[in-house]
């Protein structure tokens, strides 16, 4: 209760000195103003949580001065006192936005209980403050990766806006390194689920069963090696966010398992009985051509409708030539500040070597080049010569002496992925199975070196 | 009796003056009920030196905003006023004994020279300075002091 501060607003003497040395007994700080102006000038220099206001005061009347305060001070509370036969007066008050009223005289039990728990209200609304600016400092250190001036982006933060309130799926598009579950985060963050988890799950990254375990969790004894029961993402997201990133890899089995998820809200483990509910908001990523999966029947239609509700499509780094030197900058001071070195900025030259790079691996890739730079730089100032392992579309004339002649291993991988493929005929699990390189890690090499199928 | 507990709680000398006569003024005509800031103000004048003047009444009395109180003293003031009205109303139709009303006032009277000797309420559930509403709490309560408040007193009184 501490610092909790009421004002009281009378224009009788007698009702502001024995409700405040009313108050003052039960450990408030309290402040009195004579008629409504007197208030708000007291407001202004010194914001008390709790105003009781006393609606008869001649001049400024209680609901003038409610409307005034509100309007000026949303945040303060305001409890209108009134006498028996005008309530409603009081009722109009609490249209207007006042917390309550007590009807005059009333009991001393009601005065101490409504102040409680309005003193408990502000306390807890204090304590949610506190935790929002606490996540808000994290999320500028999740955020500032998605910096970006340029047009496109700006329509993506909006869009994170406009949507994050929500509890629509969303999906989001984009090439590898481009910040997808920075963009998941970001909505998970500005929505009413925050202070729930968010759970992450890389489809791409792990088997079919597992992956399967990993959402659903398993019971005891579900399969060899479930000794004990595991809850899993799906469980562990209720009330929070669930973010599937590269769904594109998941079965078209599973797609069906999932859609039904989805639909009822509820699922068993594996091996349970017992049916489970998770009220979820599902996040779903992908750097893949989805149409292109639906095509050839890879990709279930009917999932990818569910899940595809609202897109966000996250433009490549090239195609926002103006956002790089931004993010270069930042990542620069970021690392330089990190590693506590004195690197500054960059010349002229890298600048233009930057933008002219491709950057297959999108922001991800610059932050992995500044990070680099700043670990090699010895001045204050990033000089071209410390990219010079960016190979720029076209070649830089007069650029790399002995580096120039030598045929780097990506090179030699990107025409031998090319040879395959068109041996044969683009057929991309055909290629894969030759090549003895699962699929997905096929299709990313084949994005990366960009090889016309 | 409240004379005798106080001495006892806050170990000052008490006297038990001539009856005092209700001030003018000091009746809410359409409530039938005495205010109770205008009774301490009336109590506490030609007080000299470190007098507490604690006044007890069977009238009913109240501050302008509430529908009872019990007393009512201000912190650091010079008079009190208790009012036996209330303690000894019938409650679920038992007429509360005369050693129970009795102890009641006590309580009320160490509570209210407590405020009167600086004390504001205290969280402290055995403390008298606790109460603020209610005869059931008021009943639960012992007539004295936690450490705290004792503690606090103590600076309050060195001052
Ligand atoms: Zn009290
Ligand atoms: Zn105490």
């Amino acid at each position: 209760m501490n610092e909790f501060e009421i004002l009281i607003v009378d224009d009788e003497e007698a009702m502001r000195e024995s409700l405040s040395a009313w108050l003052v007994r039960e450990g408030y700080r309290v402040t009195t103003a004579s008629s409504g102006p007197n208030a708000l000038d007291s407001l202004e220099k010194h914001l008390s949580q709790l105003v009781l206001v006393d609606m008869r005061m001649p001049g400024m009347d209680g609901l003038e001065l409610l409307r005034e305060i509100k309007t000026a001070y949303p945040e303060v509370m305001v409890v209108m006192i009134t006498a028996y036969g005008s309530i409603e007066s009081a009722i109009k008050a609490m249209k207007q936005g006042a917390s309550d009223y007590l009807l005059k005289p009333f009991d001393p039990e009601q005065l101490i209980v409504l102040i409680e728990k309005l003193a408990a209200q502000r306390a807890l609304k204090d304590e949610n403050q506190r935790l929002r600016r606490c996540l808000s400092e994290q999320e500028d250190v999740w955020m500032e990766d998605l910096l970006g001036q340029s047009s496109a982006m700006r329509a993506v933060f909006q869009q994170i806006e406009d949507i994050a309130q929500s509890n629509t799926p969303v999906f989001i598009t984009g090439e590898t390194g481009t910040g997808k579950e920075l963009v998941a985060r970001a909505i998970h963050l500005r929505s009413k689920r925050l202070f729930s988890p968010f759970v992450a799950i890389n489809c791409g990254a792990v088997t079919e069963t597992l992956l399967e375990s990993e959402l659903f969790g398993h019971e005891r004894g579900a399969f060899t090696g479930a000794t004990q029961v595991r809850r899993g993402r799906i469980e562990l997201a209720d009330t929070g966010t669930l973010f599937l990133d590269e769904v594109g890899e998941i079965s078209p089995r599973m797609q069906v398992t999932l859609l039904r998820v989805l639909e009822k809200k509820t699922f068993f483990r594996l091996g349970g009985s017992q049916e489970i509910h998770s009220d979820f908001r599902l996040i779903c990523a992908t750097h893949r051509d989805i149409s292109a999966l639906i095509e050839s029947r890879a990709f279930r239609r009917d999932f990818y409708f569910r899940i595809n509700v609202i897109n966000i499509d996250i433009p490549p780094l090239r195609d926002r030539i103006e956002d790089i030197p931004l993010l270069a900058l930042h990542f620069l001071e970021k690392f330089s500040r990190e590693m506590g070195k004195n690197v500054e900025g960059l010349s002229p030259e890298a600048f233009e070597l930057l933008t002219k790079y491709d950057w297959p691996g999108n922001v991800r890739e610059l932050k992995n080049v500044m990070e680099r730079a700043v670990v090699l730089c010895k001045e204050p100032t990033v000089k071209k010569s410390l990219l010079t392992f960016l190979r720029p579309e076209r070649q830089l004339p007069g650029e790399g002496g002995l580096e120039k002649d030598l045929i780097r291993l990506s090179d030699v991988e990107a025409s031998h992925i090319k040879h395959t493929l068109g041996a044969c005929g683009g057929n991309v699990s055909k290629c894969a199975e030759l090549l003895n390189i699962d699929r997905g890690t096929l299709s990313r090499k084949i994005k990366k070196y960009r090889i016309k199928k | 009796m409240a004379a005798a507990n106080i001495q006892a709680v806050f170990d000052i000398a008490t006297d038990v003056a001539a009856p005092w006569p209700a001030p003018r003024g000091a009746v809410f005509s359409h409530r039938s009920q005495y205010n109770a800031a205008e009774i301490i103000k009336s109590l506490a004048v030609n007080i000299h030196g470190p007098v507490k003047r604690v006044g007890i009444t069977s009238r009913d009395i109240t501050l302008p905003f509430l529908t009872y109180v019990f007393g009512e003293a201000r912190i650091g003031g010079n008079a009190a006023v208790i009012s036996t009205h209330r303690l000894q109303l019938p409650c679920n139709g038992i007429i509360p004994e005369k050693s129970l009303v009795y102890t009641r006032l006590s309580k009320i009277a160490i509570h209210e020279t407590g405020h009167l000797m600086g004390l504001s309420h205290c969280k402290s559930s055995r403390c008298i300075m606790n109460f603020s509403v209610g005869l059931d709490k008021l009943d639960t309560l012992s007539p004295v002091l936690c450490n705290e408040c004792k503690v606090r007193l103590n600076a309050i009184t060195k001052r």
